[in-house]
Protein backbone atom coordinates (compact mmCIF):
# COMPACT_ATOMS: atom_id res chain seq x y z
CA UNK A 1 0.00 0.00 0.00
CA UNK A 2 1.45 3.24 -1.01
CA UNK A 3 1.44 6.10 1.28
CA UNK A 4 2.74 9.47 1.85
CA UNK A 5 4.20 11.87 4.68
CA UNK A 6 1.76 14.49 3.85
CA UNK A 7 -1.67 15.46 2.14
CA UNK A 8 0.79 17.96 -0.16
CA UNK A 9 3.27 14.79 -0.75
CA UNK A 10 0.61 13.07 -2.84
CA UNK A 11 0.53 12.27 -6.27
CA UNK A 12 -1.46 15.14 -8.03
CA UNK A 13 -4.18 13.24 -9.47
CA UNK A 14 -4.54 11.22 -6.20
CA UNK A 15 -5.56 14.57 -4.32
CA UNK A 16 -9.45 15.04 -4.60
CA UNK A 17 -10.14 17.61 -6.80
CA UNK A 18 -12.40 19.94 -3.98
CA UNK A 19 -8.98 20.76 -2.08
CA UNK A 20 -8.22 23.27 -5.32
CA UNK A 21 -10.14 26.00 -3.22
CA UNK A 22 -7.93 25.10 -0.11
CA UNK A 23 -4.44 25.85 -1.38
CA UNK A 24 -3.98 22.82 -4.07
CA UNK A 25 -4.68 24.13 -7.32
CA UNK A 26 -3.06 21.34 -9.37
CA UNK A 27 -5.46 18.44 -7.59
CA UNK A 28 -6.81 16.20 -10.27
CA UNK A 29 -8.32 13.11 -8.20
CA UNK A 30 -11.91 12.13 -8.14
CA UNK A 31 -13.69 14.23 -4.83
CA UNK A 32 -15.37 10.87 -3.75
CA UNK A 33 -11.67 10.21 -2.42
CA UNK A 34 -10.83 11.30 0.81
CA UNK A 35 -7.20 11.54 2.76
CA UNK A 36 -6.38 9.19 5.34
CA UNK A 37 -3.42 10.08 7.79
CA UNK A 38 -2.52 7.33 10.22
CA UNK A 39 -0.43 8.25 13.18
CA UNK A 40 1.82 11.28 13.81
CA UNK A 41 5.45 9.91 13.69
CA UNK A 42 8.36 10.81 11.50
CA UNK A 43 8.39 9.13 7.91
CA UNK A 44 11.01 6.81 8.09
CA UNK A 45 11.84 2.99 7.81
CA UNK A 46 10.57 1.27 10.69
CA UNK A 47 7.37 -1.02 12.42
CA UNK A 48 4.19 0.63 12.25
CA UNK A 49 2.03 -2.19 13.98
CA UNK A 50 3.28 -5.70 15.11
CA UNK A 51 2.74 -7.55 11.04
CA UNK A 52 3.31 -4.22 9.54
CA UNK A 53 6.43 -2.19 8.47
CA UNK A 54 6.70 1.07 6.17
CA UNK A 55 9.62 0.96 4.22
CA UNK A 56 10.39 4.15 1.94
CA UNK A 57 11.01 3.75 -1.86
CA UNK A 58 14.81 4.16 -2.40
CA UNK A 59 13.47 5.88 -5.84
CA UNK A 60 11.75 8.40 -4.21
CA UNK A 61 11.67 9.64 0.22
CA UNK A 62 8.36 10.96 0.07
CA UNK A 63 6.46 7.43 -1.15
CA UNK A 64 6.40 5.19 1.09
CA UNK A 65 5.18 1.67 1.18
CA UNK A 66 3.41 0.10 3.80
CA UNK A 67 4.80 -3.78 3.61
CA UNK A 68 3.79 -6.90 5.73
CA UNK A 69 6.92 -7.77 8.42
CA UNK A 70 7.60 -10.97 7.04
CA UNK A 71 6.59 -13.13 4.00
CA UNK A 72 2.60 -14.02 4.17
CA UNK A 73 -0.75 -14.94 2.25
CA UNK A 74 -2.44 -11.94 0.29
CA UNK A 75 -4.99 -12.98 2.35
CA UNK A 76 -2.92 -12.19 5.70
CA UNK A 77 -1.41 -8.57 4.57
CA UNK A 78 -5.32 -7.83 3.37
CA UNK A 79 -6.38 -8.47 7.37
CA UNK A 80 -3.37 -6.52 8.76
CA UNK A 81 -3.96 -4.01 7.10
CA UNK A 82 -7.75 -4.27 7.32
CA UNK A 83 -6.58 -4.21 11.81
CA UNK A 84 -5.73 -0.74 11.46
CA UNK A 85 -8.67 0.79 10.32
CA UNK A 86 -9.41 2.34 13.89
CA UNK A 87 -5.52 4.27 13.58
CA UNK A 88 -6.48 6.25 10.60
CA UNK A 89 -8.37 9.66 10.42
CA UNK A 90 -9.43 11.59 7.68
CA UNK A 91 -7.38 14.62 7.51
CA UNK A 92 -7.90 16.97 4.75
CA UNK A 93 -6.34 20.14 6.41
CA UNK A 94 -4.04 22.30 3.57
CA UNK B 1 5.47 17.45 -26.97
CA UNK B 2 6.82 17.43 -23.65
CA UNK B 3 9.79 20.72 -24.48
CA UNK B 4 12.87 20.58 -21.99
CA UNK B 5 11.50 17.30 -20.14
CA UNK B 6 11.22 15.21 -23.49
CA UNK B 7 14.47 13.09 -22.53
CA UNK B 8 12.09 11.26 -19.56
CA UNK B 9 9.60 9.15 -20.77
CA UNK B 10 7.85 9.61 -17.48
CA UNK B 11 7.19 13.37 -18.12
CA UNK B 12 6.25 12.40 -21.58
CA UNK B 13 3.51 9.81 -20.29
CA UNK B 14 2.37 12.03 -17.00
CA UNK B 15 1.82 14.66 -19.47
CA UNK B 16 0.20 13.00 -22.14
CA UNK B 17 -2.22 10.92 -19.07
CA UNK B 18 -2.77 14.46 -17.84
CA UNK B 19 -3.85 16.10 -20.82
CA UNK B 20 -6.76 13.14 -21.19
CA UNK B 21 -7.33 14.10 -17.50
CA UNK B 22 -8.36 17.66 -18.48
CA UNK B 23 -10.22 16.68 -21.68
CA UNK B 24 -11.95 13.98 -19.40
CA UNK B 25 -12.78 16.87 -16.88
CA UNK B 26 -13.59 19.44 -20.08
CA UNK B 27 -16.50 16.82 -20.60
CA UNK B 28 -17.60 16.48 -17.23
CA UNK B 29 -16.27 13.25 -16.62
CA UNK B 30 -13.75 13.72 -13.99
CA UNK B 31 -15.14 11.15 -11.31
CA UNK B 32 -15.63 8.60 -14.57
CA UNK B 33 -14.40 4.86 -14.57
CA UNK B 34 -12.44 6.55 -17.39
CA UNK B 35 -10.93 8.99 -15.55
CA UNK B 36 -9.99 6.54 -13.00
CA UNK B 37 -8.28 4.36 -15.26
CA UNK B 38 -6.33 7.08 -16.54
CA UNK B 39 -5.05 8.22 -12.86
CA UNK B 40 -4.04 4.18 -12.41
CA UNK B 41 -1.68 4.67 -14.95
CA UNK B 42 -0.49 7.58 -14.11
CA UNK B 43 0.81 6.49 -10.68
CA UNK B 44 3.90 4.66 -12.45
CA UNK B 45 5.23 7.50 -14.06
CA UNK B 46 4.99 9.89 -11.00
CA UNK B 47 7.82 8.01 -9.56
CA UNK B 48 10.07 8.65 -12.29
CA UNK B 49 9.72 12.12 -12.36
CA UNK B 50 11.90 14.41 -10.37
CA UNK B 51 10.93 17.70 -7.67
CA UNK B 52 11.58 20.04 -10.95
CA UNK B 53 9.27 18.01 -13.12
CA UNK B 54 6.41 17.23 -10.31
CA UNK B 55 6.25 20.98 -10.14
CA UNK B 56 6.34 21.88 -13.76
CA UNK B 57 3.39 19.22 -14.07
CA UNK B 58 1.50 20.72 -10.89
CA UNK B 59 1.73 24.16 -12.52
CA UNK B 60 0.76 22.96 -16.16
CA UNK B 61 -2.44 20.97 -13.99
CA UNK B 62 -3.06 24.24 -12.22
CA UNK B 63 -3.75 26.60 -15.74
CA UNK B 64 -5.42 23.88 -17.30
CA UNK B 65 -7.70 24.16 -15.24
CA UNK B 66 -8.40 27.42 -16.72
CA UNK B 67 -9.83 26.67 -19.64
CA UNK B 68 -12.86 25.42 -17.58
CA UNK B 69 -13.41 28.03 -15.50
CA UNK B 70 -12.01 26.33 -12.53
CA UNK B 71 -9.14 27.91 -12.05
CA UNK B 72 -7.97 29.31 -8.82
CA UNK B 73 -5.22 31.72 -8.00
CA UNK B 74 -2.17 30.85 -5.81
CA UNK B 75 -3.28 32.70 -2.36
CA UNK B 76 -1.05 35.37 -2.02
CA UNK B 77 -1.75 39.11 -0.52
CA UNK B 78 -4.03 41.00 -3.01
CA UNK B 79 -1.03 43.73 -3.00
CA UNK B 80 1.34 40.87 -4.95
CA UNK B 81 -1.31 40.56 -7.63
CA UNK B 82 -0.93 44.37 -8.53
CA UNK B 83 0.77 46.19 -11.39
CA UNK B 84 3.59 47.34 -9.03
CA UNK B 85 4.20 44.07 -7.56
CA UNK B 86 3.55 41.14 -9.98
CA UNK B 87 3.77 43.60 -13.31
CA UNK B 88 7.70 44.31 -12.56
CA UNK B 89 8.42 40.93 -11.42
CA UNK B 90 6.17 39.73 -14.58
CA UNK B 91 8.48 42.46 -16.73
CA UNK B 92 11.69 41.47 -15.13
CA UNK B 93 11.47 37.60 -16.05
CA UNK B 94 10.67 38.59 -19.73
CA UNK B 95 13.42 40.38 -20.22
CA UNK B 96 15.79 37.55 -18.81
CA UNK B 97 14.22 35.43 -20.73
CA UNK B 98 12.68 33.13 -18.08
CA UNK B 99 9.34 32.08 -19.41
CA UNK B 100 8.62 29.16 -17.03
CA UNK B 101 8.97 32.01 -14.20
CA UNK B 102 5.99 33.85 -16.00
CA UNK B 103 4.18 31.09 -16.18
CA UNK B 104 4.73 30.81 -12.16
CA UNK B 105 3.77 34.15 -11.94
CA UNK B 106 0.66 34.20 -13.80
CA UNK B 107 -0.83 31.78 -11.14
CA UNK B 108 -1.28 34.76 -9.19
CA UNK B 109 -3.64 35.68 -10.76
CA UNK B 110 -2.25 39.42 -12.09
CA UNK B 111 -5.50 41.93 -11.83
CA UNK B 112 -4.38 44.35 -14.28
CA UNK B 113 -4.63 40.78 -17.57
CA UNK B 114 -8.21 40.18 -18.81
CA UNK B 115 -8.35 36.52 -19.20
CA UNK B 116 -7.91 36.44 -22.85
CA UNK B 117 -3.70 37.91 -22.15
CA UNK B 118 -3.62 35.15 -19.57
CA UNK B 119 -4.43 32.52 -22.19
CA UNK B 120 -2.71 33.99 -24.84
CA UNK B 121 0.44 34.58 -22.53
CA UNK B 122 0.68 30.94 -21.27
CA UNK B 123 -0.35 29.47 -24.97
CA UNK B 124 2.65 31.87 -26.01
CA UNK B 125 5.41 30.68 -23.38
CA UNK B 126 4.44 26.88 -23.34
CA UNK B 127 5.39 27.44 -26.75
CA UNK B 128 8.54 28.95 -26.21
CA UNK B 129 9.65 25.99 -23.71
CA UNK B 130 8.71 23.22 -26.45
CA UNK B 131 5.15 22.20 -25.35
CA UNK B 132 3.07 23.38 -28.49
CA UNK B 133 0.48 20.64 -28.17
CA UNK B 134 -0.44 22.35 -24.59
CA UNK B 135 0.14 25.97 -26.36
CA UNK B 136 -2.49 25.33 -28.99
CA UNK B 137 -4.84 24.87 -26.13
CA UNK B 138 -4.66 28.14 -24.30
CA UNK B 139 -4.14 29.78 -27.48
CA UNK B 140 -7.52 28.67 -28.90
CA UNK B 141 -9.78 29.31 -25.70
CA UNK B 142 -7.88 32.84 -26.43
CA UNK B 143 -9.30 33.08 -29.71
CA UNK B 144 -12.69 31.63 -28.06
CA UNK B 145 -12.70 34.71 -25.64
CA UNK B 146 -11.74 37.29 -28.24
CA UNK B 147 -12.30 35.94 -31.66
CA UNK B 148 -11.63 39.04 -33.23
CA UNK B 149 -7.80 38.35 -32.00
CA UNK B 150 -5.45 38.01 -34.94
CA UNK B 151 -2.65 37.36 -32.77
CA UNK B 152 -3.38 34.34 -31.31
CA UNK B 153 -5.64 32.59 -34.26
CA UNK B 154 -2.09 33.69 -36.29
CA UNK B 155 0.13 31.52 -33.58
CA UNK B 156 -2.23 28.75 -33.24
CA UNK B 157 -1.97 28.29 -37.26
CA UNK B 158 1.91 28.68 -36.65
CA UNK B 159 1.72 25.77 -33.98
CA UNK B 160 -0.62 23.65 -35.82
CA UNK B 161 2.25 23.88 -38.85
CA UNK B 162 4.44 22.73 -36.19
CA UNK B 163 2.67 20.00 -35.15
CA UNK B 164 2.61 18.56 -38.52
CA UNK B 165 -1.12 19.19 -38.30
CA UNK B 166 -1.15 20.64 -41.97
CA UNK B 167 -5.22 19.71 -42.72
CA UNK B 168 -6.28 21.01 -39.67
CA UNK B 169 -4.23 23.96 -39.86
CA UNK B 170 -5.84 24.22 -43.45
CA UNK B 171 -9.41 23.87 -42.89
CA UNK B 172 -8.59 27.03 -40.59
CA UNK B 173 -6.96 28.88 -42.72
CA UNK B 174 -9.87 28.28 -45.30
CA UNK B 175 -12.70 29.22 -42.29
CA UNK B 176 -10.47 32.82 -41.76
CA UNK B 177 -10.64 33.79 -45.23
CA UNK B 178 -14.10 33.05 -45.47
CA UNK B 179 -14.62 35.65 -43.34
CA UNK B 180 -14.38 39.24 -44.62
CA UNK B 181 -13.44 41.05 -41.58
CA UNK B 182 -10.42 39.05 -40.25
CA UNK B 183 -7.56 41.48 -40.49
CA UNK B 184 -4.18 40.91 -42.91
CA UNK B 185 -1.96 39.57 -40.53
CA UNK B 186 -3.98 36.32 -40.15
CA UNK B 187 -4.98 36.26 -43.81
CA UNK B 188 -1.45 36.81 -44.87
CA UNK B 189 -0.71 33.70 -43.15
CA UNK B 190 -3.89 31.82 -43.87
CA UNK B 191 -3.71 32.70 -47.46
CA UNK B 192 0.21 31.59 -47.02
CA UNK B 193 -1.54 27.81 -45.88
CA UNK B 194 -3.44 27.75 -48.70
CA UNK B 195 -0.58 28.41 -50.80
CA UNK B 196 1.52 25.44 -48.89
CA UNK B 197 -1.38 23.65 -49.87
CA UNK B 198 -0.73 23.67 -53.70
CA UNK B 199 2.78 22.21 -53.07
CA UNK B 200 1.22 18.66 -53.36
CA UNK B 201 -1.30 19.08 -56.22
CA UNK B 202 -0.51 19.78 -59.85
CA UNK B 203 0.41 23.07 -61.24
CA UNK B 204 -2.91 22.60 -63.59
CA UNK B 205 -5.36 22.34 -60.48
CA UNK B 206 -3.20 24.92 -58.64
CA UNK B 207 -4.02 27.16 -60.93
CA UNK B 208 -7.66 28.31 -59.65
CA UNK B 209 -6.21 28.26 -56.47
CA UNK B 210 -3.47 30.97 -56.97
CA UNK B 211 -6.51 32.88 -59.29
CA UNK B 212 -8.11 33.11 -56.34
CA UNK B 213 -4.83 34.08 -54.17
CA UNK B 214 -4.27 36.94 -56.58
CA UNK B 215 -8.25 38.18 -56.21
CA UNK B 216 -7.92 38.01 -52.01
CA UNK B 217 -4.15 39.65 -52.07
CA UNK B 218 -4.96 42.66 -53.74
CA UNK B 219 -8.03 43.06 -51.86
CA UNK B 220 -6.68 42.92 -48.30
CA UNK B 221 -3.25 44.75 -49.48
CA UNK B 222 -5.17 47.55 -51.40
CA UNK B 223 -7.47 48.07 -47.51
CA UNK B 224 -4.57 47.84 -45.54
CA UNK B 225 -3.51 50.27 -43.24
CA UNK B 226 -1.96 49.54 -39.90
CA UNK B 227 0.09 46.50 -40.09
CA UNK B 228 3.67 45.15 -39.83
CA UNK B 229 6.05 45.63 -42.50
CA UNK B 230 7.46 42.18 -42.57
CA UNK B 231 3.45 40.85 -42.99
CA UNK B 232 2.91 43.54 -46.13
CA UNK B 233 6.25 42.59 -47.47
CA UNK B 234 5.47 38.71 -47.44
CA UNK B 235 1.68 39.73 -48.84
CA UNK B 236 3.70 41.24 -51.87
CA UNK B 237 6.05 38.05 -52.01
CA UNK B 238 3.24 35.60 -51.34
CA UNK B 239 1.06 37.54 -54.53
CA UNK B 240 4.51 37.76 -56.95
CA UNK B 241 4.70 34.02 -56.60
CA UNK B 242 1.10 33.39 -57.22
CA UNK B 243 1.34 35.81 -60.54
CA UNK B 244 4.39 33.80 -61.66
CA UNK B 245 2.51 30.66 -61.23
CA UNK B 246 0.10 31.66 -63.68
CA UNK B 247 2.23 33.06 -65.73
CA UNK B 248 1.89 36.71 -65.60
CA UNK B 249 5.73 37.69 -65.07
CA UNK B 250 5.80 41.58 -65.29
CA UNK B 251 2.62 42.21 -62.73
CA UNK B 252 5.16 39.32 -60.39
CA UNK B 253 7.74 41.34 -60.88
CA UNK B 254 5.63 44.44 -59.78
CA UNK B 255 4.47 42.34 -56.76
CA UNK B 256 8.34 41.39 -55.74
CA UNK B 257 9.32 45.12 -56.15
CA UNK B 258 6.70 46.72 -54.20
CA UNK B 259 8.13 43.51 -51.65
CA UNK B 260 11.40 45.08 -51.34
CA UNK B 261 10.18 48.63 -51.45
CA UNK B 262 8.47 48.26 -48.04
CA UNK B 263 11.10 46.26 -46.15
CA UNK B 264 14.68 44.27 -46.83
CA UNK B 265 13.09 40.74 -47.34
CA UNK B 266 15.79 38.37 -48.78
CA UNK B 267 13.84 36.14 -49.72
CA UNK B 268 11.64 38.79 -52.29
CA UNK B 269 14.92 39.47 -53.84
CA UNK B 270 16.18 35.98 -54.55
CA UNK B 271 12.52 35.79 -55.97
CA UNK B 272 12.82 38.35 -58.48
CA UNK B 273 16.47 37.62 -59.35
CA UNK B 274 15.17 34.58 -60.34
CA UNK B 275 12.21 35.57 -62.07
CA UNK B 276 14.62 37.82 -64.26
CA UNK B 277 17.10 35.06 -64.85
CA UNK B 278 13.43 32.90 -66.17
CA UNK B 279 12.14 35.92 -68.27
CA UNK B 280 15.33 36.17 -70.26
CA UNK B 281 15.50 32.69 -70.91
CA UNK B 282 12.16 32.96 -72.55
CA UNK B 283 13.10 35.46 -74.90
CA UNK B 284 10.41 37.94 -73.64
CA UNK B 285 8.64 39.67 -70.88
CA UNK B 286 5.24 38.22 -69.98
CA UNK B 287 5.48 34.94 -72.53
CA UNK B 288 3.96 32.09 -70.97
CA UNK B 289 6.07 28.85 -70.00
CA UNK B 290 6.20 26.30 -72.71
CA UNK B 291 5.85 22.87 -72.03
CA UNK B 292 9.25 21.87 -73.23
CA UNK B 293 10.54 23.44 -70.19
CA UNK B 294 8.18 21.01 -68.27
CA UNK B 295 11.29 19.34 -65.65
CA UNK B 296 13.13 23.09 -65.12
CA UNK B 297 9.69 24.56 -64.26
CA UNK B 298 9.24 21.69 -61.63
CA UNK B 299 12.48 22.59 -60.28
CA UNK B 300 11.39 26.34 -60.48
CA UNK B 301 8.12 25.74 -58.68
CA UNK B 302 9.58 23.77 -55.98
CA UNK B 303 12.43 26.42 -55.59
CA UNK B 304 9.55 29.18 -55.24
CA UNK B 305 7.63 26.99 -52.66
CA UNK B 306 10.89 27.22 -50.41
CA UNK B 307 11.38 30.49 -50.88
CA UNK B 308 7.86 32.38 -50.13
CA UNK B 309 7.28 29.43 -47.43
CA UNK B 310 10.93 30.42 -45.73
CA UNK B 311 10.15 33.90 -45.54
CA UNK B 312 6.60 33.55 -43.59
CA UNK B 313 6.75 36.36 -41.11
CA UNK B 314 6.97 34.98 -37.35
CA UNK B 315 3.43 34.91 -35.92
CA UNK B 316 3.86 37.23 -32.95
CA UNK B 317 6.57 40.03 -32.50
CA UNK B 318 9.62 38.60 -30.08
Amino acid sequence: MSVAPSLSDLPDHRIPKRLNAYGIPRARGPNSMRIWRMGDGPFLNSPIVADLNLRLDPRDPLHGLVEPATIVKLDQYRRAIEQTRELWVIDEVV
Amino acid sequence: MAGRFAENPDFVAYERHLLRLHELNAEGRHESEEADHVRDQMDAPWLGLSHEERDWLGGLSADLYMLTDEEIPEKVDPAERGPDTLGIALSDAKLRGDWGQILKLLRRGPTFFPKPTIAFLRGLYYLRLGHPKVALLFLDYATTLVPQDGDCAVLALDVLKQLGRHDEALARAKHYLSDPNVGLSLSVHSMSEVFRATRSISEEEAKPVYEGLIVSLREKLGRASACDPETEAFAYLLLGACLEFVGRYDEAMGAYNSSTAICRLEQAYIAKGALLEKMREAGGVGSPTSTDRLARNLRDRENRFRIVLNAEPPPVAA
